[in-house]
């Protein structure tokens, strides 16, 4: 009886999840097997090995993958060493943080004219290297244009997993770092054998923002590059938009459908890794 | 203590309630109206007419035309009453009136007669029933200024109105440095003066059929009433008929007489873009405004501001017929168990989407939707509810993707290519097979070769079509471009080079890029190009006249778009008698359809009903009296009509009845000013020869196009090499066609 009482409480969430979760991912499901708008024939799964044949979607896939593995690890350690330098007693200390969590206040718009403003065939940067090099360096017209884009991802997401760090580093027990310092253990082995363990939920936790986040980064690079950039930095998120604006369903709902395969994949071994860690963590 | 706390929350509910803003509620009167026309304007051709003034029973007309030659024009005047039962039509002949040059306000005061102001004079005339003068008087003060005004070329036009009720006459007149109210009594004596200079100290009569006049005065965001108390000689304020918030509403809409259903009328049919009121007719009644009924939804949002109320719930108004360009009195009569005035009842109706000129559709959906038994067509009109051009075709483009109820679509800004390639547009071969007014028998052999896709299905109609290209007297050899340079000190008119690049690259067709194979070739003709148009550009600001530089010898050729006759002609004179048109790529003027481009959905089961608009729209006396007359016609029958119009040396009635003016016609083009004479045979068959060459070219890719000026800047401004924007051409482009 508790039962049937509590499942009723639960009907306006999974009327929320069908109607605005499970029907429309059904549909689109539905539009990536059909072959016209218009008359809705079945293709079997035509529009999917046409995505695959299509040199712009491999294009994407290619400097995506390539992207989340540069972008996930450095996503992760760079926080973690920045949010141990910042627990230390360091002159500014209150300053450092204010200046690596100022890029989660900036509008996108302000940061990509600073970017512009950096990277551009007359900026700052492309300056210095001639300076330096003697050769001016088109950074979004090159294989470097990768680069920038995972720049400008690291500056704007490294002060908001470094909170998740702090914090995470503000909860392990001080006398546990106590005993140690006590039995001689150096700032290293507290970090491998105290910090990180407790840091670890945190960590998977940033984990599996980053790698959803590098699959998705797309407002910051079509600012600045527009929809159709110089190939090394076309993304998976301009053909998705692309095909939006194109009207072209089929080939949107197919590469949606992929896209939500390899995150769940991803994720899956995340959660499971996770699972398997937190239980190591409490024995 | 449980009631105070309830007592001081309801006053604090009540409170806020007071501070909050005027709403807009269903009026309660009536539900629906029965639309009967009255009658049709008699006196067309020159004269404009407006409902001058009005009591329950009577209208009087006033109507107004220019006459003579331009330097000794005068105005003429008329005077006609109107009775409102039967439209019977009278024309007043009212002693003292001076019908020559002047300019007139009437009302018709409740104790009856009229009463007349000449506004140039300040003499007021009264008239009884039997429009007898009874009284004349001076009663407008003009200042200095206004009479400069009215003495000067330009012709001042003062603003007076006119009011009265059954006590008192009312002359409102905003002058040049203030605005002044003055109040008569029967006797036609001022008993009340007030002169404002502060705008929201005036008091606006608003009178009524019924009571006495209010006078409205704007008060920030506010409009308080006031009633004339004339022992005090003061205004009083009548609180409860206090507008809150929506006294731009107020000042922008036009303002008709009250009656006993409401304190006044009004009605907005000029806010652009349009607000959430435009053409309803709107009452106010003790502060609220009562949405009356929805001139739009009637298919009558052209009526003009001429508006009267009979005070039993009845309007009558004017409404402008575009296609017989004449006036139509209407007579509005609530009506419970009417149909409103909707003729949509038991009709197929079909819904046409619109990003652009949906006025002009409207108007002939208007004319069609009253004569059809058997269709009737709505406008989805996106122009006017969005800023610009391009944010009403996207928010149309996802409604037509989404599956929004639309079963035709005006091409223009759309995605016409992608609707096509992903299988939104119908075929429409076989409606055009069939139809009696659209078929290739009907529209011009050039045009029907152009409306065909390769594969020879036709996905659109338009009514018109203009001519697009690179103008020059000898032919241009795009392949050589960069000899021209070298040689000339400049082949084309200097604009910003991006301006003309993306002319240039627009109608190049496959040269560059060839969707179809998925291929971009940026060769070396491409960089000569890139070259040919730094030599050849001028930085923005610098001098841009066209027309001078081609005729000083500056310049060889410029991308211009020919759309009517007369462009034709301004060019032939440019150039010395003759020219070519060519476009990069295809050697030839490219025919691109006119702002009216239509086509039907394919998931649409109302097509029929878009056919027979058609059919109605291009049918030869529709077509002829609007389209055919100023772009370049699509159909055979109307170019036979130009023929005659172009060449004619005198004055004729063409078959419509239609007087055609001809002779000499100023036209002003860049830096040049010429008179366009009839033209000679010769001359319009070089014409026809010309828009017979016309091939139809699918312009290029906006994306595309965006690509290759946002990288040419690049060379253009000197910071990249030729080669190196090819190549970031080449690459952003192949990628996007890799897609």
């Amino acid at each position: 009886m508790k039962g049937k009482k509590a499942s009723l409480f639960l009907i306006p969430s999974a009327v929320g999840i069908l109607v605005f979760y499970i029907l429309p991912f059904m549909y689109l499901l539905y539009s990536s097997f059909v072959g016209d708008t218009m008359d809705s024939s079945f293709a079997g799964f035509q529009n999917y090995i046409e995505l695959f044949e299509n040199r712009a979607f491999l294009t994407a896939v290619r400097n995506t993958g390539a992207f989340a593995l540069m972008a996930v690890p450095l996503a992760i350690v760079l926080p973690i060493i920045f949010s141990l330098m910042l627990e230390e007693e360091l002159m500014g200390k209150r300053w450092f943080r204010l200046m690596f969590l100022s890029p989660m206040m900036v509008p996108s718009a302000s940061i990509v004219l600073i970017w512009q403003i950096l990277f551009c065939y007359d900026g700052y940067w492309a300056r210095i290297v001639a300076f330096f090099s003697g050769r001016k360096v088109d950074f979004f017209h090159s294989a470097l244009g990768i680069g920038v884009i995972l720049l400008l991802f690291l500056w704007k997401n490294l002060g908001y997993y470094m909170i998740i760090y702090m914090a995470a580093l503000a909860e392990v027990p001080t006398e546990l770092l106590e005993a140690a310092q006590m039995d001689g253990g150096n700032k290293v082995q507290q970090f491998f054998y105290i910090k990180l363990p407790h840091m670890s939920p945190s960590i998977l936790f940033t984990l599996i923002l980053t790698v959803i986040s590098s699959f998705k980064i797309f407002r910051e690079v079509y600012l600045l590059v527009g929809p159709y950039p110089y190939d090394s930095m076309y993304l998976l998120q301009h053909f998705i938009n692309n095909a939006f604006v194109d009207m072209n369903y089929q080939k949107l709902s197919c590469v949606t459908i992929v896209l939500t395969i390899v995150l769940s994949l991803i994720l899956s071994g995340l959660f499971w890794l996770e699972s398997r860690l937190g239980k190591d963590f409490e024995a | 203590m449980k009631k105070n706390i309830f007592l001081i929350l309801m006053s604090f509910v009540m409170m806020l309630g007071g501070c909050g803003r005027t709403e807009l509620k269903e009026a309660e009167a009536y539900n629906s109206f029965s639309k009967e026309t009255l009658c049709t304007s008699a006196l067309t051709g020159g004269w404009n007419e407006e409902i001058a003034a009005y009591d329950e029973n009577t209208c009087i007309l006033l109507k107004g035309r220019i006459v003579g030659e331009p330097e000794e024009a005068v105005l003429e005047n008329e005077f006609y009453s109107m009775q409102r039962e039967n439209g019977t039509v009278e024309k007043l002949e009212l002693e003292g009136i001076k019908t020559y040059s002047t300019l007139f306000s009437v009302t018709m005061p409740a104790s009856g007669g009229l009463l007349v102001m000449d506004v140039l004079n300040g003499d007021m005339y009264r008239y009884d029933e039997n429009y007898q003068m009874t009284g004349q008087v001076n009663a407008l003060d003009m200042d200095v200024y206004q009479k400069e005004e009215m003495n000067s070329e330009y012709g001042y036009e003062p603003s007076v109105y006119l009011e009265s009720d059954s006590e008192y006459i009312y002359i409102y007149q905003e002058m040049s440095e203030c605005m002044k109210l003055d109040i008569l009594n029967s006797e036609m004596e001022v008993i009340y003066t007030q002169k404002e200079k502060i705008e929201d100290s005036v008091y606006i009569p608003c009178p009524n059929l019924s009571s006495t006049c209010l006078f409205a005065r704007v008060q920030g965001e506010d409009v308080l009433f006031f009633q004339f108390n004339a022992e005090k000689q003061t205004m009083e304020e009548v609180k409860e008929k206090k507008i809150r918030g929506k006294a731009e509403l107020f000042e922008n809409a036009n303002k008709y007489c009250g009656d006993s259903l409401y304190d006044c009328y009004l009605y907005d049919n000029t806010s652009t873009p349009k607000t959430e009121y435009s053409y309803d007719l709107l009452g106010v009644k003790d502060g609220v405004f009562y949405k009356i009924v929805s001139f739009e939804s009637m298919n009558m949002d052209g009526i003009t501001p001429y508006f009267a109320t009979d005070g039993n719930g009845g309007f009558l108004t004017e409404q402008y017929e575009i296609l017989s360009d004449e006036n139509v009195y209407v007579l509005l009569k609530p009506d419970d168990v009417g149909d409103g005035g909707n003729l949509k009842e038991g009709k197929i109706v079909a819904c046409i989407a619109g990003a652009a000129e949906a006025e002009q559709l409207k108007k002939y959906a208007s004319a069609f939707n009253g004569t059809s038994d058997k269709y009737y067509i709505e406008i989805k009109d996106y122009e006017s509810i969005h800023e610009t051009y391009e944010d009403a075709a996207r928010a149309m483009n996802l409604d037509v993707i989404n599956g929004e109820e639309i079963d035709g679509v005006n091409l223009y800004q759309t995605d016409r290519e992608k609707l096509i390639v992903n299988g939104y547009l119908a075929p429409l071969n076989d409606y055009l097979d069939k139809s009696a007014v659209l078929s290739e028998e009907t529209i011009q052999d050039f045009v029907w070769k152009c409306m065909q896709e390769e594969d020879g299905m036709i996905y659109s109609v338009y009514p018109e079509f203009s001519l697009q290209g690179v103008l020059s007297k000898k032919k241009i050899d795009f392949s050589r471009l960069q000899e021209y340079a070298d040689k000339q000190k400049s082949l084309f008119f200097k604009e910003k080079p991006e301006d003309l690049l993306r002319k240039l690259m627009r109608f190049s067709g496959n040269r560059f890029v060839d969707e179809e194979k998925g291929t971009a070739c940026f060769d070396e003709d491409f960089l000569a190009l890139l070259e040919c148009v730094k030599m050849n550009s001028v930085e923005a600001g610098a001098e841009d006249d066209y027309a001078l530089q081609i005729v000083h010898g500056e310049a060889m050729a410029y991308y211009e778009t020919i759309d009517f006759p007369y462009t034709y002609y301004f060019n032939e004179y440019l150039f010395d008698g003759e020219f070519v048109c060519g476009n990069y790529g295809t050697d030839a003027p490219v025919l691109v359809p006119g702002v009216l481009e239509m086509g039907v959905l394919a998931s649409s089961d109302r097509k029929e009903a878009v056919y027979a608009f058609w059919d109605y729209m291009f049918e030869d006396a529709n077509y002829n009296r609007d389209f055919g007359k100023i772009a370049f016609p699509i159909l055979k029958s109307s170019w036979e009509e130009w023929k005659i119009r172009l060449t004619a040396t005198e004055e004729y009635t063409d078959r419509y009845g239609e007087t055609i003016h001809v002779g000499d016609f100023p036209y002003s083009a860049g830096g040049l000013d010429i008179v366009i004479p009839p033209m000679e045979q010769e001359d319009v068959g070089r014409m026809m020869e010309m828009m017979q060459q016309a091939v139809v070219v699918r312009p290029m890719r906006a994306e595309y196009l965006q690509i290759i000026c946002e990288e040419a800047k690049g060379y253009f401004h000197g910071s990249k090499s030729p080669e190196e924007v090819r190549d970031n051409i080449d690459n952003r482009i192949q990628n996007a066609l890799n897609e």
